[in-house]
């Protein structure tokens, strides 16, 4: 067991240790200025020493990133079983659904405070417009996937549509709505902060105060402080897949 | 219709379906090809508690017409009749189909899976608990029962692919190409034990093919399908005993029936 | 191998000393704004002829957002436009950049609210509630918030937009005097507005700076540049009309009428110069009072050297 953790932890840990070394000696020995590139020892500094700040703004973006990430999991795979009922309804609605995809969250941050106010309304309005698609998508396509003769199997024995649904189609998209909201976490956080800047509160309103006060190194701190939310998120829904395909391998021709 | 009817296994004869084809015609429209025939004016008259192979070339619409039969797909022109029932109509009849790939739900253990179409059919609990346990006993996979299908193998996969098929209680027993999928030893031990819950049940069989040894060993009946369009080519009742050892395999009858089921493949063989 | 490492040494040479020179050394300054009229001196003596003949050719860039500091430490241009607490902070943070030109003897920030609103004062604003939308981080912000009650405040991100002051009569906001006041008046609002000069903050603002090098290197280019843009100030300051002009051009969101009137709005912000002080001049007890004044905001972390920071370019060009 050590073993094995050793194995996946140490690599990763040894690659960063040597990256970080490598940054602060050729920051050091060329000069480079702390307001265009802070060194890994100062932006470490500065995440330690600023932890009284950039804990409670941390714990701020990461609740309304939960509510949004929450959000967005439950519409988009209530909107992916829409779409996957007819070809009629996805084909007419799919296209609006890629809108989410599409949209600049920058450009409409502000009118999202301006429909749902300052603050966390706004933020978790940006989180969730953000990270919806990738949740529809994939969903979708695991709605989609299911196979044919499985469906003629339910058929046969006379099953609903609801019946279908819930003992076929969403065990056999689960993979895919996982991999949905992974991809959605990493989204959700931008969003956020986006939402953040404009919207305030947050990692979002430290960078940007950070900005201006030209402590770039802080920047830099807050910047990692929200990459340790979205590595958070990934490992918890990576947990979620293990625990709920543990017996589960799924082949994907053939064999299931 | 099922529930509360849970017959022991000693005296289990649930009998047979009547199965009748009259010109049952079939065309499927692709992007790709165009118009499909799949199958052409198929006429075919099945007695209860018959064991048929349909054995054909790919693509020769064999599967095509096991779904008319299991009431899945309509056939354009013609009628399909299960007991002089429409196979579409309500309340549907009692059919176990049997897929090339077990199909089996990954999410479920084998039992779970086994008690699948009795709980879709709404039966309690615990008759349907009790049912599968039956089924899973009869394919002889009692010591798996609380295994998920990732530990099975290819073989165990299919047997509670059976199991589930047979949970009903059928009476018509459909089978595509079941076992094609399966190493020579495995199939030929599923052969037998298919043969010999026929046996014990009495139930009709139509069994979907393209090996003439295994047709020629399992049925009692060989409805050769010529290419596309289905059209039967030969429908020969098999001059073969009842009991069907494997040593029959090797028995001078049986090589004279693979000959005659070959001969009437052959033309079938060269088309497209 | 080690050929390969050699070069990819190099390259991280080069790009961490990105002096880039301009074509046939022209002088690229950067605005951290669109242009208008607070920088009217700069563009009148591009037009007018005031940098040809002191042998300067100058290229303008930047713009909102612009991370000016950087560009200037970087070598990307030649002088930027900061604010003077932008100056003492970057020298702070190890760069060494200089003030060369002040353009706001009176700093024209201030906060703007609805003239329905009973304060009559800059702490009453504050006292009374409400929101107030300021750009986090910025030192007169954190002077305000440090001398007054912002209790009862929630202070909320500008996004340099007046759309959100326009619908909510609670909302109080950051302003340039010569800019939202006039815009928000023309759509229609009443409006007061409170300079944060008045609060004892009064650092210089719309700052000529450059590296600290150059000026002690190329001295006599800087004096040329800074007698230019004087000229151009007091161009500027007697007949704004051409200058508006070719910034209307370049800035299609403000009309004429807006630029007349914030030009008349900056005046006496530009003009407030002691007697016998030229356009843009500076004394070190003014830098010394913004030094300590950052310090007790804890934007310093050591003590400024206010002699250190700004660069006496001398008096010549137009005085006033």
């Amino acid at each position: 067991m050590t073993r094995v953790r050793a194995e996946i932890v140490l690599p990763p840990v040894i690659a960063l240790v040597a990256v970080a070394a490598l940054a602060e000696g050729a920051i050091r020995a060329f000069g480079v200025s702390p307001l265009v590139l802070p060194a890994p020892s100062a932006v470490a500094s500065a995440a330690f020493e600023r932890a009284p700040i950039l804990l409670p703004a941390l714990w701020t973006t990461a609740r309304s990133v939960l509510v949004g990430l929450a959000l967005s999991t439950i519409v988009g795979v209530g909107a992916a079983i829409a779409l996957a009922s007819t070809r009629w309804v996805e084909r007419a609605f799919y296209p609006y659904a890629i809108f989410f995809q599409t949209v600049p969250i920058v450009a409409i941050a502000p009118l999202l405070v301006i429909w749902f106010g300052y603050g966390p309304p706004a933020v978790v309005a940006a989180a969730f417009i953000v990270s919806l698609f990738p949740v529809i998508a994939n969903t979708l396509a695991g709605l989609q996937s299911v196979d044919p003769d499985l469906r003629d199997l339910f058929r046969l024995y006379g099953a609903s549509r609801l019946a279908t649904l819930r003992k076929l189609a969403f065990p056999w998209a689960l993979p895919n709505i996982l991999t949905g909201v992974r991809i959605a976490a990493g989204l959700a956080v931008i969003g956020a902060i986006v939402g953040e800047f404009v919207g305030g509160g947050g990692l979002g309103l430290v960078v940007l105060g950070a900005m201006r006060e030209q402590r770039t190194d802080l920047v830099f701190a807050a910047v990692l402080y929200a990459s340790a939310l979205g590595l958070a998120l990934f490992a918890a829904v990576d947990l979620a897949c293990r625990v709920t395909l543990r017996r589960w391998q799924r082949h994907d021709a053939g064999e299931r | 219709m099922l529930a509360g009817r849970m017959q022991p296994r000693s005296d289990a004869r649930p009998q047979g379906t009547r199965v009748r084809l009259s010109d049952v015609h079939r065309v499927f429209h692709s992007a790709a090809e165009g118009r499909i025939e799949a199958v052409a004016g198929a006429t075919l008259a099945i007695e209860a508690g018959e064991f048929v192979a349909l054995l054909g070339p790919s693509g020769s619409g064999k599967s095509t017409l096991l779904r008319l039969v299991a009431g899945l797909d309509r056939p354009d022109s013609g009628s399909v009749a299960l007991d002089e029932r429409d196979p579409t109509d309500a309340p549907r009849p009692a059919i176990g189909f049997v897929f090339q790939d077990a199909h089996l739900l990954p999410w479920r253990d084998v039992l779970g899976n086994v008690e699948l179409p009795l709980e879709l059919l709404g039966v309690p609990q615990e008759a349907r608990r009790d049912a599968a346990r039956d089924a899973i006993a009869r394919v002889g996979l009692d010591d798996a029962i609380r295994r998920a299908p990732s530990q099975l193998s290819g073989g165990m996969r299919m047997r509670v692919s059976l199991a589930r098929a047979l949970v009903i209680q059928p009476r018509l027993l459909l089978l595509d190409e079941p076992f094609a999928a399966l190493d020579e030893i495995t199939r030929a031990q599923l052969d037998e034990e298919l043969r010999r819950l026929w046996a014990d049940t009495g139930i009709t069989v139509l069994f979907v093919t393209h090996s003439t040894v295994e047709a020629a060993f399992l049925a009692e009946r060989a409805v050769v399908l010529t290419g596309r369009p289905a059209r039967v080519a030969l429908d020969r009742r098999l001059d073969l005993p009842v009991e069907r050892a494997s040593a029959l395999r090797s028995d001078a009858r049986f090589a004279h029936e693979l000959a005659v089921l070959h001969d009437a493949l052959r033309p079938a063989w060269g088309a497209p | 191998m080690s050929r390969a490492l050699a070069i990819a040494l190099l390259l991280l040479a080069v790009a961490a000393c990105n002096r880039g020179s301009s074509d046939r050394g022209a002088t690229r300054v950067a605005l951290n704004w669109k242009p208008e009229p607070e920088f009217g001196g700069l563009y009148e003596a591009v037009h007018g002829g005031a940098f040809a003949r002191h042998g300067v050719s100058v290229e303008i860039t930047g713009g909102p957002g612009a991370p000016v500091v950087q560009m200037i430490e970087s070598g990307q241009v030649e002088f930027g436009v900061v604010s003077a607490d932008e100056v003492l902070i970057a020298r702070d943070r190890g760069v060494d950049l200089v003030a060369v030109f002040a353009t706001y003897q009176t700093n024209p920030q201030g906060i703007m609210v609805h003239a329905q609103r009973r304060a009559t004062a800059l702490p009453e604003v504050f006292s009374e509630g409400g929101r107030l939308a300021v750009e986090p981080g910025l030192a007169y912000v954190k002077y305000l918030q440090q001398h007054y009650d912002f209790s009862k405040l929630a202070v909320v991100p500008y996004s340099y937009s007046i759309g959100p002051f326009l619908t909510d009569a609670g909302l109080a906001q950051q302003v340039f005097v010569t800019a939202e006041p006039i815009a928000a008046r023309r759509s229609g609002a009443d409006v007061r507005v409170f300079l944060v000069a008045d609060s004892g903050f009064n650092p210089y603002a719309a700052v000529y700076a450059t590296r600290g090098s150059r000026a002690r290197e190329a001295r006599a280019e800087v004096e040329g540049f800074v007698a230019a843009l004087r000229e151009g100030w007091s161009g500027y300051l007697r007949d704004p009309r051409a200058s508006n002009q070719a910034m209307a051009r370049l800035n299609t969101e403000m009309d004429a009428e807006t630029f007349e009137k914030a030009a008349a709005a900056q005046r006496p912000l530009i003009e407030s110069v002691s007697a016998g002080g030229a356009l843009g001049s500076m004394t070190t007890e003014r830098w010394d009072e913004l030094g300590k004044q950052l310090q007790a905001l804890g934007l310093l972390d050591h003590p400024a050297k206010p002699g250190e920071c700004w660069f006496d370019a001398g008096t010549s060009g137009s005085t006033r």
